[in-house]
């Protein structure tokens, strides 16, 4: 088989079963055009495409099961007989056996170890340790007993065998509160530590090793064992134990990951992770998937969670409905509420130093663990909170809750705290409102001063005011910190105005220390909390973490839908921007799924008539505006815009970006006028209340200027978008985001007018501010690797277009998911060079891709699938494929029909591409009438002069001489070169 | 550890290839096939009685083994992940060659394997037509031949295969069941 006709089967195989199974044959057989070889060939592998195969369906190893072999009851090993298996593990099976040899009748746990090591050396080891692990007697640590090697040469160890249930399970069965776990916990170490004291190191601590008996005795398991089994790849061995995805080191320390010297701190971080998941029900990572990687990397890089936040985590190891806060809270005795705040603080602080990333940072030696856990239940100060002055006083005044009223000597102490520790104090002798009034007045006050410099409220003068704001900052890292209330609301403050001013560096520490603020406070601020994580979400989705900002976002929700309400404005608004996270992440329902929760949660109140409730409604249109629903968007819309008119008045913001995005909306409909005045709508309003200066402004110019170019009017679009730049410039600084967007947007229109190289200077300029800004791997970077894709590819550059967009959907594949909106138009355009570079296959697998992408997220009559048919069918003709180039290109021209308005220059081209096909194959009446129809539509939309109307009008005119047509000929040549 | 100084090379070497050097390449292929080996070695011989062996696993676990993790990126992995594919492919087919070669010659069998590994001694043979095919499939389109590859020695997930190759998924799957069938059908019209 030559090459040709393997690209000929690929095409149409590829074709083929894109289609339905009855429609296959009647496709292969049109487009195999009376070739039968080829169509017996192409036949014969769709039949192959639905008949399963052994081999090929599986892996070059599957299947190649080793026989599990395990022993029968009553198999004599040496002086132990077999009773019962009782489970199987990576390392062999573990027997229930029974000793034999008439001494005494003595039950025990028999480990058969099958992993092929040189069972002599094994052995050899087990008999060096084994003199210190004799030694280990202690009540809690089931005993090793024996040790010896099978006839075949397997060794074995036999220990005291302990029927019982491992500890987190007998913890939840019994719902045990949090204290009565930490107690259980503590006798867990106690052993732990007596092991530690005989130079014994457990080395695989995790649940299913600490067993909990019947009578409530904590028994651990396997100690030391590890060691003498361990070789050069101990980590491989339990990675691989159970295969790879079956079980996972979730319990093992980073250092014994990457296989480094084991020491008491891995035993330590080991406990961390129990304790974490005896707490919060769940370990100290976020699982996303099952993959080893992921979990290397969490263990490894990433910085594991608190116990109070992790109880609101889904992990992908774990089952939905066992890991839900309620079902968490529920066998722990507490609301959800109550347990996040008794994990809050001293018992987040207690797991995370014990899970350090670095041994030495962690506990020293296990004593100083079970210390801080002791402290904790006596509401003494723990180590792991660090030692502030005011921390100290806040426990020893909860500690003496009852001694302040009556001992004199304290409430002399008392007095001198006061002035550190006003509102602790206040809390604590229930003068509460009164101190909580005078914060919040300190908040209100100081939140007026920053709020000037939110671009929102400055009226365009922000720069000066930020110089306000840094001060403020500054200011606040060293003052405040005895109200630690007052200093967290006003972190969280700051933050998020440079949150909106996207100086995230900024934000960053303020609302991280926000939030730590309000977890430590004892007597927390829930609702503050909730409002701090929100701030925190926002700024991560802000910079695209998406998933730390959803799991911030849910966590603050699960919080706010337990208040009262009034701070249901707290929970929209944050139900509002986890909708606009998934309408981000492309998961459109979800998206709509929040928003409508919100707008329930309001009309449940009551009051839907007022702006939050317009605002949301806004942001379903937008999501609507997206999945390409332009009817209800508009509906939507208009509504948005009749509340707003009554609740605020014409002249009001809320009422400019509601008129904005309506003319967003109609734009991409395709009503250019109406899309134009609502434009200029929202810009004389704007103008009216921000002035000609402000930032909000270069948005309805950018818009104004995209409509402009899809008008044809390329001018007044460059011009637009240089207005929009200037007005970014001198408002928000040289180096915000919005700077680099103009500046793209800009590269775009130059690059269209073939003016490449200040499109690419703009770039570069975006890039270094977008790079600085958010980093690399940000979506705003991959648009910046996507738009540059298409300007090399404008500029001939092929190769250097291919890398770029090849990048880009790969990063964006990575980013959004592989069937996101935008993964799809990095695809279209990376088909576009492939088809560009001739590279047909590649092109047109491309371009089934991407038609496929967006098919599936907005059905078929979608302009991209159009554009992926039009393309194909080109393709096809290419490849001399003429019926299918035909069938494609007609079906292209169908679906932009239905997809487009009319006055679409996606449209028009559709229709070019294939009158000139049919003109090329000399079907001259086809070619007529669709080219007779462009040239109406372009005419009428654009004028006679446009350069594509003339382009249409030298094809007609080629196609009347062609055909014989004298005098049309000369007719649509006169027109071809009408005045310029 | 004599794991040690291979790891530290190959994790040095995968960061020099995102340049695309060729030249990496054929340097790194001794050193991964010879790590794979050891670990295929294992398993093949059946030194983890009682478990199904695994070529996703294997393939991971060359790669925790091998590769430090902190010192490469994503695309590093990627490249990673298509050597070691090619590497295994290369193991089996000589691992299969030798067991076929005992057993014209009459030789005893592999002492370790018991019933439980007949089905891979059928497969043996089986996988030496794959090779086969596969080389053929190469000739006419060479992208379509790593795909199954990366697939069926490799265990690599579409999504994997996508990356390394840097094209999308539905391409990848397109050209799986085009690779699938065609493969199916050769190797059907090849006698068992």
């Amino acid at each position: 088989m030559n090459q040709n006709t393997w690209d000929k089967i690929e095409s149409i195989f590829k074709s083929a079963i894109e289609l339905p199974i009855d429609k296959r044959e009647a496709f292969v057989q049109e487009a195999c055009a009376g070739n039968d070889e080829l169509y017996r060939e192409i036949m014969q592998l769709l039949s192959e495409d639905d008949s399963p195969h052994s081999m090929l369906d599986g892996h070059a190893l599957d299947g190649i099961a080793l026989a599990p072999d395990t022993l029968a009851p009553g198999t004599q090993i040496e002086n132990y007989r077999i009773i019962a298996l009782i489970g199987t593990g990576g390392m062999g099976a573990v027997y229930l056996a029974e000793r034999s040899d008439g001494e005494f009748k003595q039950q025990v746990a028999l480990k058969l170890i099958k992993n092929g090591r040189n069972s002599r050396e094994v052995l050899s080891r087990f008999r060096n340790e084994r003199q210190i692990l004799a030694r280990l007697e202690h009540p809690n640590i089931a005993r090793l007993l024996d040790g010896g090697v099978t006839t075949n040469g397997d060794p074995y160890f036999t220990m005291e065998y302990v029927d019982g249930e491992p500890i987190h399970c007998y913890c939840d069965r019994n719902q045990l509160s949090i204290e009565d776990r930490l107690s259980l916990f503590i006798e867990v170490c106690e052993a732990v530590r007596y092991a530690h004291r005989n130079l014994v190191i457990h080395r695989d601590l995790k649940p299913g090793n600490i067993m909990v008996t019947g009578s409530g005795e904590v028994k651990l398991l396997d100690f030391g064992i590890a060691k003498f089994l361990e070789s050069d790849d101990a980590i491989m061995q339990t990675i691989t134990q159970a295969g790879l995805m079956a079980m996972t080191p979730e319990y093992a320390s980073p250092e014994q990951i990457r296989g480094e010297a084991v020491t008491t701190a891995s035993d330590i971080y080991s406990l961390g992770v129990i304790l974490s998941l005896l707490l919060s029900g769940n370990p100290p990572y976020r699982l996303d998937s099952h993959s080893v990687a992921a979990l290397v990397d969490a263990v490894c890089h990433t910085d594991p969670l608190k116990p109070s936040t992790g109880l609101f985590l889904k992990n992908a190891s774990t089952k939905a409905t066992e890991s839900s806060p309620e079902n968490t809270a529920r066998l722990r005795q507490l609301s959800i509420t109550r347990l996040k705040q008794q994990l809050s603080g001293d018992l987040d602080n207690i797991c995370l130093k014990a899970l350090r990333k670095e041994p030495e940072r962690r506990y020293q030696y296990i004593d100083e663990f079970i210390n801080d856990l002791r402290n904790y239940l006596d509401d003494k100060p723990v180590s792991a909170s660090g030692d502030a002055f005011q921390y100290r006083a806040g426990k020893f005044i909860r500690r003496h809750r009852l001694a302040v009223i009556s001992s004199a000597m304290t409430l002399l102490l008392l007095a001198t705290l006061i002035s550190f520790y006003t509102i602790r104090l206040a809390e604590e002798r229930d003068r509460a409102r009164l101190e909580a009034q005078k914060a919040s007045q300190i908040t209100e006050f100081l939140t007026s001063i920053f709020a000037i410099s939110d671009p929102n409220q400055s009226r365009g003068e922000a720069v000066t005011a930020r110089e306000l704001l840094d001060e403020g900052a500054k200011r606040l890292d060293q003052e405040l910190t005895s109200q630690p209330e007052v200093k967290a609301a006003l972190s969280e403050v700051i933050g998020r105005v440079y949150n909106n001013l996207g100086l995230y560096a900024r934000a960053k520490p303020l609302l991280e220390k926000s939030l730590t603020l309000r977890n430590n406070e004892a007597a927390a601020d829930i609702a503050g909390t909730a409002r701090s994580m929100q701030a925190l979400g926002e700024y991560h989705h802000m910079l695209g973490n998406f998933a730390q900002a959803e799991s911030l976002y849910i966590a603050a929700i699960e919080i706010q839908k337990t208040l009262e309400a009034s701070h249901t404005d707290d929970y929209v608004t944050t139900l509002n921007f986890l909708g606009w996270l998934k309408n981000d992440l492309g998961e459109y329902d979800a998206a709509e799924t929040w928003y409508n929760k919100g707008l329930a949660v309001m009309e449940a109140n009551g009051a839907p008539e007022n702006v939050a409730y317009a605002t949301t409604i806004n942001n379903v249109a937008l999501l609507l505006h997206e999945k390409n629903d332009y009817e209800p968007a508009e509906k939507l819309f208009r509504k948005g815009i009749k509340i707003l008119r009554r609740v605020v008045g014409e002249e009001h913001q809320e009422t400019s970006t509601t008129y904005f995005n309506l003319g967003q909306l109609l734009r991409d409909k395709g009503d250019f006028v109406t899309a134009d005045s609502m434009l200029r709508q929202s810009l004389y309003i704007d103008q009216k209340l921000l002035g000609d200066d402000h930032p909000t402004l270069a948005y309805t110019f950018t818009s104004m200027a995209q409509l402009s170019e899809i008008m044809g009017r390329v001018d007044s679009s460059e011009a637009l978008h240089r207005r929009a730049l200037q007005i970014r410039r001198t408002s928000l600084g040289e180096e915000h985001p919005k700077v680099a967007y103009s500046l793209t947007h800009l590269a775009g229109i130059l690059g269209r007018q073939g003016e490449f190289t200040e499109a690419e200077a703009c770039f570069q300029e975006a890039e270094t501010i977008i790079g600085k800004v958010y980093g690399e791997s940000h979506p705003e970077y991959v648009k910046l690797v996507y738009y540059q894709g298409m300007l090399l590819q404008r500029k001939g550059d092929l190769r250097r277009a291919e890398e770029l967009l090849v990048r880009a959907v790969a990063l964006r594949s990575k980013v959004f998911g592989k069937s996101h909106r935008l993964t799809g138009n990095a695809l279209i355009a990376l088909a576009s060079v492939y088809h560009d570079q001739k590279q047909w296959v590649k092109s047109d697998s491309a371009y089934i891709a991407a038609a496929h992408l967006f098919q599936n997220l907005f059905g078929e009559a979608h302009p991209a699938v159009a554009e992926s048919y039009t393309q194909r069918g080109l393709i096809a003709g290419e490849r001399d494929d003429f019926q299918l180039a035909d069938s494609l290109l007609n079906t292209g021209v169908k679906l932009f029909r239905s997809s487009v308005k009319e006055n679409n220059p996606r449209l028009w081209n559709g229709l070019f591409v294939y009158g000139e096909f049919c003109l090329q194959r000399n079907e001259f009446s086809k070619a007529e009438s669709l080219l007779q129809e462009v040239f109406s539509l372009q005419k009428q939309h654009r004028g006679l002069t446009d350069e594509k109307t003339r382009q249409t009008a030298i094809l007609l005119g080629r196609l009347h001489e062609k055909s014989g047509n004298v005098e049309k000929a000369k007719e649509f040549q006169d027109l071809s070169k009408a005045d310029h | 550890m004599e794991w040690d100084g291979h790891q530290k090379e190959i994790t040095r070497l995968l960061s020099e290839i995102s340049d695309g050097n060729r030249e990496v390449v054929n340097q790194l292929m001794p050193l991964i096939y010879d790590g794979l080996q050891q670990i295929a070695h294992r398993q093949l011989y059946g030194e983890r009685p009682g478990h199904t062996l695994n070529t996703t696993a294997l393939v991971h676990e060359a790669y925790l083994k091998l590769v430090n993790q902190k010192n490469v990126n994503w695309q590093n992995r990627a490249h990673f992940f298509a050597i070691a594919s090619q590497a295994m492919r290369r193991i089996l087919i000589n691992y299969a060659n030798q067991r076929n070669a005992q057993k014209r010659g009459g030789g005893a069998m592999v002492a370790t394997f018991d019933e439980a590994a007949f089905g891979a001694e059928w497969r043996s043979e089986r996988l030496l037509d794959l090779d086969e095919a596969l080389t053929r499939l190469s000739s006419l389109n060479e992208r379509q031949a790593n795909v199954v590859e990366y697939r069926f020695f490799g265990g690599l997930t579409h999504e994997e295969i996508a990356e390394t190759l840097g094209v999308s998924i539905p391409t990848v799957r397109l050209d799986w069941r085009l690779a699938r069938a065609w493969l199916s059908k050769e190797l059907r019209d090849t006698p068992e």
